[in-house]
């Protein structure tokens, strides 16, 4: 039970809540947003610009090795366009891979094969570098922003 | 290029998507160095034993 809540109010009039200090932050750096495309569009990009080289080593290793071990599974790359909500979603989280899945026919020449368990879990593998990328690529946009060390 | 196609066991594909996930995750939410390489081995192990757990849960399925 608040006795005075006369006090309360002055507090929060004397500092600004988070919210609109991170928002001050986000406006303060406008390379934010272009940091996350370039961490999008090649892995680790985001993070080499904010010289985090450590991450961005880490993460251009995770996304590399998870997209190309998709790939020479012979998993299933999902096309842009497709009937199926499903479809949708695989194209989002490949297409999350940026650079890798663009280059998906270079690197999976052979083309998909689900008929067997190895180009299944290829197909998990490709999805799983995207959603990777996308992690990373909100993580170098936050740390551009302020909202992270 | 030339088709390049990798013939990888269920464990061998197991142990890779360990790997690469578990570094991944360690980088995206710990701090420090060695906090990292403590929460990538310990996800890259719990990867391991609940993949192999339901492995073996889902045998009697198969026969």
């Amino acid at each position: 039970m608040n006795d005075n809540p006369g006090n309360e109010v002055i507090a929060s009039e004397a500092q600004p809540s988070p919210t609109v200090a991170t928002h001050a932050a986000v406006r303060a750096n406008p390379l934010a947003m272009p940091m996350a495309i370039a961490a999008w569009m090649v892995p680790g990009l985001g993070h080499l610009m904010l010289r985090r080289r450590g991450r961005a080593i880490t993460f251009f290793a995770a996304v590399a090795g998870l997209a190309v071990t998709g790939y020479v599974m012979r998993g299933n790359v999902f096309p842009l366009r497709s009937n199926d909500p499903f479809g949708t979603l695989g194209f989002l989280a490949d297409a999350g891979s940026g650079v890798f899945y663009l280059f998906s026919r270079v690197f999976e020449a052979a083309g998909p094969d689900v008929s067997r368990a190895a180009g299944d879990y290829g197909t998990r593998f490709i999805a799983a570098a995207g959603v990777v990328n996308i992690l990373s690529a909100i993580d170098a946009y936050e740390i551009a922003s302020g909202r992270r060390s | 290029m030339a088709a390049t196609i990798v013939r990888l066991s269920h464990f061998s594909a197991l142990l890779l998507f360990a790997f690469f996930a578990s570094l991944a995750l360690a980088c995206l939410t710990q701090r420090t160095t060695v906090e990292r390489i403590r929460y990538a081995a310990w996800s890259f192990f719990l990867f391991l034993a609940i993949g192999i757990g339901i492995g073996w849960l889902m045998y009697p399925l198969s026969h």
